[in-house]
């Protein structure tokens, strides 16, 4: 109603005082919106298998009791999964999704809150995996940990895909855009739906390091000594 | 008996609720309707097109570059705080002091002259004045909102009645509540403690129709007694029960309708001395009053272009205050009535206006006892406004504000509230601003009409306090100079000074040797500094500070108020997330001693945990002035003076479940 916080102006209303957190508060409602369209674009390989397991491809293979474990976990058949890494700013954001079927996959939603990085939690148990700009520091193992299972990967963070992440989320002209790296796409397995590709800001195809590469100096490195291959450079809306 | 009974009637109240919205959320079923239609549904190509914030909305300046001594509580502060009153919550505001001087009883002020019933502060709940003029202040104790469904809550100290009005001397506490749109689902809360002895509420929001949403809410609570001292045993334990809704609507053509009503009843444990002036037999009445009221408020806006919009609202508000004593009741009933319209838009480049014209027609009746007369027993009062003010953009950087409110009661007639403010902002990084304004306090009925005996606790002695038609308005002259910087990121300062400069304040003078009459015999000057530091360590760690100086020089009447308020207070709240679900939250808030009541100087720690195991569930546990067993905090006074309560240490556990 009449808020006093327009005082220099006149008694405003409501919306016209937009603190830095409503607006981030917006900024991931929009967010979470987007990560839901990003399950719908993306096709898992073992969707395909029907079995919902694991693919034989995760880099550490697990005992088959525990796979079994995994079986029942977030990775059910009926089931797909978001998993969030580090401080999850959505809020209330999933609230209306959240443990709902998806109609156009006819699976119900599973938000996994992984909590700040910690190497001994199993984050592979997921089929998208959002790394919070809180984790920026642990980007190459929390990476290193999901290298070839069949995980979306997905950030905010500048920088997020030359380190070898597949999609970021970026800010242009108050809207939410996203720029792809197609390589470790590829390489889990994954495919990704044209309308994602053709509407991303960028889409580039960074050749990957070895792992001897990966472990040592920062990310701008890559494009020191690697050649970054745009595939396309589209301008903001 | 009377407060069994209506404990049971609060808890019907919202088990009714409850029935109703398990009907709702039954008949709305999981069927997914066209209506259900949200942001996760849309085609990928319109999600592209949402906007974080539209540039055309942020007309105004934000907070940062406010030419005014400005203070938010978000709903984070809120959730964050552990606090559950209002009252209580304005503890987080540097320059406000907040002291409980029993279970019921909040002095809640605003750079000095704290009393129980602040005359020199308005607050007012979307728009709606919770400003007794009966009286002149705040009944605290059965002020209530659903604590969730706040959105924020702006604080101005200082003067603010050119937008505002009179009585806005010392500041103004704008709490806005949720636009529906932003309530929609479930939210079942409840929890139990000590002090706090229980509490449960319940919220459901909705959709009428595409562009309509309402929210319906109940609540209950019930604090504990504190460790009461005075003239006899008695509680000062009290529980309140309040339901409300709001309705938003908001249309295509940039028009938005908000209808809201609220009811509480409220039952406070109270202690009064009663005495006629000729015995001074002295009897002691020891009562449960009962609070109640209830308000339906209408708003109406319209957007005519970017840079103009009108506005109109109307509301009704009716109080009763009912004190059973021994041998009759005393009962106060308040209604008002209230219009304000307001326009703003801009006639030349660089100069942006805004107007507005009110009306407030306010009736009072009273039931009146030998110790409290009002004389009349039943008045009503009208009061006219307007007023203007032009915001000018001298310089990109430099805006200056010129405005004044015109007001005309039935009391002192008419009134002028000017304000001159200047802000500069070289970059988005440093505000400067100075103001020089002008206020009035009006006398309120107290004042006018009302007839008071009380009692010198130490002798026994009855003395009376009589009305003087001829009371003039209290009036201040401040001038304030503020600056805020932000050198990084994560760290904010804002630091804001002021000098006042009171005239003909109230005070009571001598008529005979057993009566005093009201009159305007106080004057004086009051300054200070008032600072807040905002530090985010990191991204789950954030560390608010707040520290505040005043000092006061007061002459004429009782010269002894100038001693009501702490000169030093100081607070440290911190925000931790140890885990991404579990928060561990903790305020340290210091008081210097207040002379005038013997109060010694007193740190309170509040500590919470809260963990969230799912998104819809919240758990919480709070411990509340954890350092000492029992502190006082205020002294009451003269009016109250037959005891007081000491704060003593409390635990609760929460529970928030959102469906």
């Amino acid at each position: 109603m009449l808020s006093a916080g327009e005082l220099p102006i006149g008694r405003a209303q409501e919306n016209n005082t937009a603190t830095p957190e409503q607006r981030q508060a917006m900024e991931y409602e929009i967010k979470a919106v987007y990560l839901y369209n990003f399950l719908q674009f993306a096709a898992w390989p073992e969707a395909e298998k029907d079995t919902g397991t694991k693919p034989d491809a995760a880099q550490n293979p697990a005992p088959d009791s525990e796979k079994k474990e995994k079986d029942t976990d977030a990775l059910k058949k009926n089931t797909i999964c978001i998993g969030i890494l580090g401080q999850d700013l959505f809020g209330e954001s999933f609230n209306e999704v959240e443990e709902k079927v998806i109609p156009s996959l006819k699976k119900k939603l599973v938000i996994k809150r992984f909590g700040p990085y910690d190497s001994k939690v199993d984050i592979t148990r997921c089929h998208l995996l959002f790394i919070s700009s809180s984790e920026e520091k642990n980007l190459k193992p929390i990476l290193a940990q999901v290298k070839d299972a069949p995980i979306l990967t997905v950030a905010d963070t500048a920088g997020f895909i030359e380190t070898g992440g597949m999609i970021n989320l970026i800010m242009k002209k108050n809207k939410v855009r996203w720029e792809i790296n197609l390589t470790p796409v590829r390489r889990a397995g994954l495919r990704l739906d044209s309308q994602l590709i053709r509407n991303a800001v960028r889409v580039v195809e960074i050749p990957e390091l070895s792992d001897k590469e990966t472990s040592q100096g920062p990310a701008h490195h890559y494009s020191k000594d690697n050649r970054v291959t745009v595939v396309s450079v589209r301008g903001g809306p | 008996m009377t407060r069994f009974n209506r404990v049971k009637g609060g808890r019907q109240v919202l088990l009714f609720l409850i029935a109703v919205l398990i009907v709702e959320s039954e008949s709305n079923g999981n069927v997914p309707s066209e209506e259900d239609i949200s942001m996760f549904a849309l085609p990928l190509e319109q999600v592209m097109d949402i906007e974080v914030i539209s540039a055309s909305r942020t007309q105004g300046q934000d907070v940062f570059s406010s030419p005014a001594a400005i203070y938010v509580i978000t709903q984070e502060d809120i959730r964050r705080s552990g606090h559950r009153s209002l009252a209580e919550l304005l503890r987080m505001v540097p320059g406000l002091y907040v002291a409980r001087s029993d279970g019921n009883k909040w002095n809640v002020s605003s750079r000095g002259i704290t009393e129980r019933f602040y005359r020199m502060m308005l607050v007012q709940i979307d728009g709606r004045t919770a400003y007794s003029p009966m009286f002149a202040g705040v009944t605290w104790e059965s002020f209530d909102v659903m604590l969730e469904d706040i959105e924020r809550i702006e604080i101005i100290r200082g003067p603010g009645a050119t937008l505002w009005g009179a009585n806005a001397v010392n500041g103004i506490v704008n709490i806005i509540t949720k636009n529906a749109r932003n309530t929609q689902g479930g939210l079942l809360s409840g929890g139990a403690g000590t002090e706090e002895r229980g509490f449960g509420a319940i919220r459901y929001g909705g959709k009428l129709d595409q562009n309509t949403f309402y929210r319906v809410y109940g609540k209950y609570s019930e604090q504990d007694k504190t460790a009461t001292y005075g003239v006899a045993p008695w509680t000062d334990d009290r529980g309140i029960g309040q339901t409300g809704f709001r309705i938003d609507r908001k249309m295509e053509d940039d028009q938005t309708f908000t209808l809201q009503g609220d009811f509480y009843d409220a039952r406070i444990s109270d202690l009064s001395l009663s005495a006629d002036v000729a015995g001074g037999d002295n009897p002691i009445e020891i009562y449960d009053s009962t609070n109640r009221g209830w308000n339906i408020s209408g708003h109406w806006k319209k957007q005519l272009s970017d840079t103009s919009g009108v506005q109109f609202q109307i509301y009704y508000d009716r109080t009763q205050k009912h004190v059973p004593l021994s041998v009759s009741y005393w009962q106060e009933n308040n209604g008002i009535l209230d219009y304000d319209f307001q326009h703003d838009f801009c006639l030349v480049d660089g100069h942006k206006f805004v107007w507005g014209v009110g009306y407030r027609r306010h009736d009072m009746k009273t039931h009146n006892v030998e110790k409290l007369t009002y004389l009349p027993d039943n008045t009503t009062l009208h009061t006219y406004s307007g007023f203007i003010q032009d915001t000018i953009e001298v310089l990109p950087d430099l805006n200056v504000i010129l405005g004044t409110k015109l007001e005309l009661n039935d009391h002192t007639g008419f009134e002028y509230q000017p304000n001159a403010r200047i802000i500069w902002t070289p970059n988005e990084n440093h505000a400067v601003w100075s103001s020089i304004s002008r206020a009035v306090r009006v006398p309120s009925l107290a004042n006018y009409n009302g007839n008071f005996i009380l009692t010198v606790l130490d002798t026994n002695m009855p003395y009376r306090i009589i009305n003087n038609t001829r009371m003039q308005s209290e009036k201040i002259l401040a001038y304030e100079l503020g600056y805020r910087i932000r050198p990084a990121d994560a760290f904010s300062l804002d630091i804001a000074t002021f000098y006042h400069e009171y005239e003909d304040l109230e005070s009571a003078s001598q008529v005979d040797p057993v009566t005093l009459q009201w009159d305007n015999d106080q004057h004086g000057h009051a300054h200070g500094v008032e600072v807040a530091a905002n530090w985010q360590l990191s991204t789950s760690w954030k560390l608010l500070t707040g520290y505040t100086w005043l000092k006061m020089d007061l002459s004429g009447g009782d010269e002894s108020v100038e001693d009501n308020t702490p000169e030093h207070q100081f607070q440290v709240r911190s925000y931790l997330d140890i885990t991404a679900n579990l928060e561990l939250n903790s305020a340290l808030y210091f008081y210097d001693n207040v002379p005038a009541g013997g109060i010694s100087d007193y740190t309170r720690l509040d500590v919470g945990l809260t963990w969230r195991p799912t998104n819809r569930l919240e758990l919480s546990l709070w411990g509340q002035n954890l350092l000492d067993s029992q502190h006082p905090e205020y002294t009451p006074d003269i009016f109250f003076a037959g005891g007081g309560g000491e704060i003593q240490k409390g635990l609760y556990g929460a529970v928030k479940l959102l469906f």
